[in-house]
């Protein structure tokens, strides 16, 4: 049996940011990592926030030395190629004025295993296994896990609270621990990707996304010198009529989707293979409770159009680690559950940056209108990922008055195929 | 000049680069071509300007905007309303 203050079973970058931020207020933990690191993983570019959590973390300078690509903003290229909108990365100054900033877009592989690498150089200690059991206390609260280590024999690790950074895989939902995860709104969709050689790049390398028609688009982001990260998104529907296997599919829509997109992809070299994730979409609501919490994707996961998986995982593992810190310095100890206002805080950005993806699809005209003219600088602020502000501001309220109406249109529209 | 003309006007000599001969009130703009939907935007813009009004963010949709008949009988509902 081991002991430890917070036991992290996932070693992705939520996990091991947890780690770092938790190494700051001195408190000890324990990861615990099943695949041997590096190892491959999608989403790879950052929000301006994103990037702030690398800094937090004391990792720009190691950033900048790796040549991980810089990016200045994220482009949108709509249907055929025309109606771009361009959204820069930049952070707000002590002042409140927006000012000119970059994050990054990565290969996950380096990425992730120097957030690893990081976390044990601050203390945290890394154990190859795979969690397989949560302990429970008396009085029910989890009080650790149970880990199946790399020779096969079964380990018990006891520890103040357990963090859940198991990404997709939501380990304490699947034990039964956290909720029942529950189908999110977008998951009737198939993303398919590649890492590709001799892509045709922009003076910058900033994160270009390309828009075919609703739930169908491309990405394309540098993510080194030579490779670029390219992914196509379509309706479950629409890639299950395709005949032919993944790979021709995959280099069918490179070139269909949009001119813009094609046009960068003359002759390229797939050097990864061509992976699908499908029926991505979920949300685990009861995320918290007494000994847990969970962190990014292993509680919900919306829409990767506008990158915020990165910007979740290390956003939350900042969070949970003050969570966690002021509970270990004694508050709510007594709480029916000490985490609530972590679990709280945590829906309330997930739920903007739905609503902000929701609002791109059913009405690209008023985003477009928001963007362009009318709430800009909010815009800004919502693509940078700063979605935790209190009073919302005008143009996410904006947002979700369209999506009120659409959403009360489409009541009344099938209210109407009832009658 | 009414509402009609004032939007063919604009359109045409704005958006269309004066090309295009008479415009049918109800042509759908975007499906059409004539504009592209940043050409929507400057007309929202300009709705808002020529007429003194600002359109209510949830109404900035397509509906609203499609053809020079959809801003019109917008335009009457806003007024009335």
């Amino acid at each position: 049996m081991m002991k430890t203050d917070v036991v992290i079973v996932g070693g992705g970058p939520g996990g091991a940011a947890t780690a770092v931020f938790l190494a700051k207020h001195g408190i000890q933990s324990i990861i615990i990592e099943k695949e041997q690191f590096p190892r491959f993983h999608i989403g790879e570019s950052m929000t301006g926030e994103c990037g702030n959590m690398v800094r937090a973390m004391g990792l720009e300078e190691e950033m900048l030395k790796r040549n991980h690509p810089v990016k200045y903003g994220v482009l949108v290229y709509g249907q055929g190629g025309n109606n771009t909108f361009w959204v820069p990365v930049m952070k707000r100054d002590e002042q409140g004025n927006l000012q000119d900033s970059f994050t990054w877009q990565v290969r996950r592989s380096d990425f992730d295993k120097m957030v690893l690498d990081h976390a044990i150089a601050q203390g945290a200690t890394l154990i190859q296994g795979q969690a397989t059991k949560v302990l429970r206390a008396e009085d029910g609260a989890v009080c650790g896990v149970q880990v199946r280590l790399a020779d096969g024999s079964v380990e018990e690790i006891h520890a103040e609270v357990v963090v859940d950074a198991s990404g997709a895989a939501t380990f304490l939902s699947n034990a039964g621990v956290a909720s029942k995860k529950e189908r999110g709104k977008y998951d009737r969709q198939v993303a398919v990707y590649s890492h590709v050689k001799g892509a045709i790049r922009d003076e910058q390398d900033n994160t270009l996304i390309f828009y075919e028609k609703k739930n169908h688009w491309g990405w394309f982001i540098p993510i080194d010198a030579e490779t670029v990260s390219i992914g196509v998104v379509a309706p479950s529907d629409y890639y299950r009529a395709y005949e032919g296997d993944m790979r021709s599919y995959f280099l069918q829509q490179m070139h269909k989707i949009n001119p813009e997109l094609s046009k960068r992809v003359p002759d390229v070299e797939l050097v990864e293979e061509v992976r699908a994730t499908s029926n991505y979409s979920y949300h685990v609501k009861q995320f918290t409770g007494k000994g847990f919490l969970c962190v990014g994707d292993s509680h919900r996961f919306i829409d990767p159009i506008f990158s915020f998986g990165l910007h979740f995982a290390l956003t939350e593992a900042r969070l949970a680690a003050q969570a966690i810190a002021g509970y270990m310095n004694g508050e709510n100890r007594d709480a029916e559950n000490p985490f609530a206002d972590y679990q709280a805080y945590s829906e309330l950005g997930m739920d903007v940056i739905e609503d902000l993806v929701d609002c791109f699809w059913e009405n690209p005209l008023s985003f477009a209108f928001f963007v362009h003219t009318r709430y800009v600088d909010d815009f800004i602020d919502l693509f940078a990922g700063r979605v935790y502000q209190d009073p919302p501001s005008p143009g996410l309220q904006a947002i979700r008055k369209v999506n009120a109406k659409a959403r009360a249109k489409k009541t009344a529209v099938s209210a109407q195929a009832y009658a | 000049m009414n509402t009609v003309e004032i939007l063919k006007q604009y359109i045409k000599e704005e958006l269309m680069n004066g090309a295009g001969g008479d415009l049918d009130v109800n042509e759908n703009l975007l499906a059409s071509g004539i504009i592209d939907s940043l050409g929507v935007l400057r007309l929202v813009s300009f709705v808002e300007e020529r007429f003194n009004i600002e359109v209510p963010d949830e109404d900035v949709t397509l509906d609203n905007f499609q053809s020079i008949q959809a801003i019109t009988d917008y335009l009457t509902q806003l007024q009335s309303a």
